[in-house]
């Protein structure tokens, strides 16, 4: 315990690289979840009809989806022999990225559906009776919506902050490069060497506490 | 001489639920409103009066008949949503400040003008000056005149309110009469539920008297 | 005739009596061993232990980790016996008391592994160490195990060896994991590394890299077999450990490392 809050209080360069390392890629990814994790929570939160219905339910299922599953999915596309394989992604930032934004993206969808459905249905009647239709419609319920949308990015950022199963899949592990706060712990802990691990068991455990205060007090007021 | 006729009511029949749990809540062979005519709706709870409201505004469906206005299907009538306001028995306010829900409804005006409007609006339900008011920071009084200020902005000449009167104080009450008064002078439409039958006497030239989704009485009174 | 049938349908019920010899059951049956990961992914073990298990009654339980893990295991008394590849770190093992008894069983040898297009000349030089200096000035990425195991202590031993220190450039990646995904990750890069051979002969078939450095003496992986002091931990399997240690270093162990192949290739050799 007194290891890890040395390593964090002391500013050490490889730690604190590690944490901003790993901020980047979940900030990234949920950045890039962000218009079409949204869009497609609007989209499902419209009148029902079969498709939606049906989205509804596979993006569910797609949050509960094991990480190393997308991490494999991912991996066979942008390996040598795979189809992206020339660009380098894999065992290398863009490759995390990608793996992680496909995490965030079913839930915030899925949060933004879940929060829009539970809005007042007065609100539904009074854009209907003013007769609002199309982009206003959207803009109204975007600004409506807002608080709802921020908690879902904030829930999303926490997951991918949190998660293994892609960045050591995707990334590697790699020392400087690729190695971030989950990786290392995994590293750290094989290897015996608690006292990091456990400064990045701590500097998680806050994010986690940070990020469910926030989704807290987002909440949309009862009205 | 007859003045224009806005609503007519054919053949009406309202039905919620299905199977054994089905109830008629509407039953109304015939019915006509027309225009600068200030209606109420009373009778006790359950009644059919918000039903009738939501048919003639075409939030809801008849299971039966049709309810027109202006010779059209209330559900799709163009005309009806450029032309009325509706207001929820308890107000539904958008995210904002009160500013921005009075100048919700209007449409095409300049920045100064929409300003000028709203003032005039807001004047009018004797809440001059709450421009700046959050629309959280009010009473339910308070809010429900804000809504009828958002639906005087707008510039429309039917009015159909779900007991304006149910979240308003002695004062908000006194005001939000004498603001309808000042509408059926210009020549507004008025239609309301109210379950206060002094209010109603006070405020319409014409009552209907609802019971069980039926008209047992609908007399006019003079003036 | 009735006689002669039913002697003969008899027959068969004593048959199974006359061929079975029973199998010999030890007073302490568990046997934890603890080894490396690069052993166990050479599959030696699963095509041996199944064979010493028959026939002594013995049922080894192996945990396979990084060297330096597995020999920690010795020290935490989490193991009877000790199969690793780190001669410095066993006779440490030894010196503190933790073992006893430390045999030598067999050997295999590092090599150096990178893409065939060779850009750094490795396949030019003519030592580990002339290799591994290439490597450096050449900048060509490299992809270290990082994870304080056998081999990944035998490639520190070689940059020592070339009085360079790669730790920090940018082409020098340590990953912090086993053989298998070193070897994967050398390949998607196309970058140099340090492969323990029975590792790399398992996996040659399904990755585009070649050997371009081998048979320095420096190289040479010897393993060595310790059981666990039972003074220092009573409950050791003594008996347990004795009796693979004999059996692994005995004709019959010996024969089968000897034949065991990989991708058709021995995967490790004898001391005569």
């Amino acid at each position: 315990m007194n290891e890890a809050l040395a390593l964090l209080v002391s500013g050490d360069a490889e730690t604190w690289g590690t944490i901003g390392r790993s901020l980047r890629f979940s900030l990234f990814s949920t950045l890039f979840s962000l218009l079409p994790g949204i869009a497609l929570g609007i989209w499902m939160a419209g009148r029902e009809s079969g498709p939606r219905r049906a989205a509804v339910a596979v993006v569910g299922a797609l949050t509960a989806v094991p990480t190393v599953v997308v991490g494999l999915v991912v991996y066979m596309l942008i390996s040598r022999n795979g189809p992206l394989g020339g660009l380098g992604w894999l065992f290398a930032g863009p490759g995390i990225v990608i793996g992680q934004t496909l995490l965030a993206l079913p839930i915030v969808a899925s949060l933004v559906w879940s929060g829009l459905a539970r809005l007042d249905p007065r609100f539904h009647e009074t854009l209907a009776t003013f007769g609002v239709r199309g982009a206003r419609r959207l803009g109204a319920i975007l600004r409506e919506g807002a608080p709802v949308m921020a908690g879902a990015l904030v829930a999303a950022f926490g997951r991918v902050t949190g998660e293994v199963g892609v960045a050591m899949l995707l990334g590697g592990n790699i020392r400087f490069v690729t190695r971030t706060m989950t990786t290392a712990i995994a590293l750290d802990a094989s290897m015996g060497d608690f006292g990091r691990a456990l400064a990045f068991g701590l500097v998680l455990l806050f994010i986690a506490l940070v990020v469910n205060f926030t989704v807290h007090i987002m909440r949309p007021h009862e009205r | 001489m007859n003045a224009e006729c806005l609503f007519s009511v054919e053949g009406l029949t309202l039905r919620y639920g299905a199977g054994p749990f089905c109830r008629r809540a509407l039953h109304i062979p015939a019915l006509s409103l027309r225009r600068g005519q200030s209606l109420a709706f009373v009778g006790p709870n359950g009644s059919g009066k918000t039903s009738l409201l939501k048919v003639l505004n075409g939030l809801i469906a008849p299971s039966e008949g049709r309810a027109l206005f202006l010779g059209d299907e209330t559900r799709s009538s163009p005309s009806l949503r450029a032309r009325s306001v509706y207001l929820h028995q308890h107000p539904w306010l958008f995210a904002g400040t009160v500013s921005y829900n009075v100048a919700f409804g209007c449409r095409g005006l300049s920045r100064s003008e929409v300003g000028a409007r709203v003032g005039e609006s807001l004047a009018l339900v004797g809440l001059a000056g709450f421009e700046r008011r959050s629309y959280r920071a009010l009473s339910g009084g308070e809010a429900q005149r804000v809504a009828l200020a958002r639906a005087f902005a707008r510039g429309a000449d039917v009015l159909l309110l779900d007991e304006p009167t149910a979240s308003a104080d002695a004062e908000s009450t006194g005001r939000i009469g004498s603001a309808l008064a000042e509408a059926a002078r210009r020549g507004a439409t008025i239609i309301f539920s109210t379950h206060e039958e002094d209010f109603a006497r006070a405020c319409a030239t014409r009552l209907l008297r609802l019971e069980e989704g039926l008209i047992v009485s609908d007399r006019e009174s003079g003036s | 005739m009735k006689r002669l049938a039913a002697i003969l349908l008899a027959l068969p019920l004593f048959l199974p009596l006359a061929a079975q010899t029973p199998t010999p059951t030890p007073a302490t049956p568990r046997i934890r061993l603890s080894t490396t990961t690069s052993t166990r992914d050479s599959g030696l073990l699963d095509a041996i232990l199944p064979l010493f298990q028959a026939e002594t009654g013995y049922r080894v339980e192996v945990a396979a980790v990084g060297t330096g893990a597995a020999i920690k295991l010795g020290r935490d008394g989490n193991a009877d016996v000790l199969l690793v590849h780190d001669r410095p770190a066993e006779d440490l093992f030894v010196a503190d008391g933790f073992g006893i008894d430390r045999r030598d069983v067999f050997y295999n040898d590092f090599v150096v592994i990178g893409p065939a297009a060779d850009p750094a000349g490795v396949g030019r030089t003519k030592s580990a160490a002339e290799a591994f200096a290439a490597i450096y000035k050449a900048g060509a990425a490299f992809i270290s195990r990082g994870d304080k195991s056998g081999t990944d202590s035998k490639e520190k031993a070689l940059w020592k060896a070339t009085n360079l220190s790669p730790a920090g450039l940018a082409w020098y990646r340590e990953i912090g994991q086993g053989m298998g995904p070193t070897i994967l990750m050398a390949e998607q890069l196309q970058a140099y590394s340090l492969a323990d051979i029975a590792t790399w002969l398992a996996m040659k078939d399904k990755v585009k890299l070649a050997v371009l450095s081998r048979g320095d003496r420096i190289l040479f992986n010897p393993y060595g077999i310790i059981t666990v002091n039972p003074g220092k931990y009573p409950a050791t399997n003594l008996a347990g450990a004795k009796a693979f240690a004999d059996w692994l270093t005995g004709p019959k162990g010996q024969a089968l490392v000897a034949a065991y192949k990989i991708n058709g290739e021995p995967g490790f050799s004898l001391y005569k």
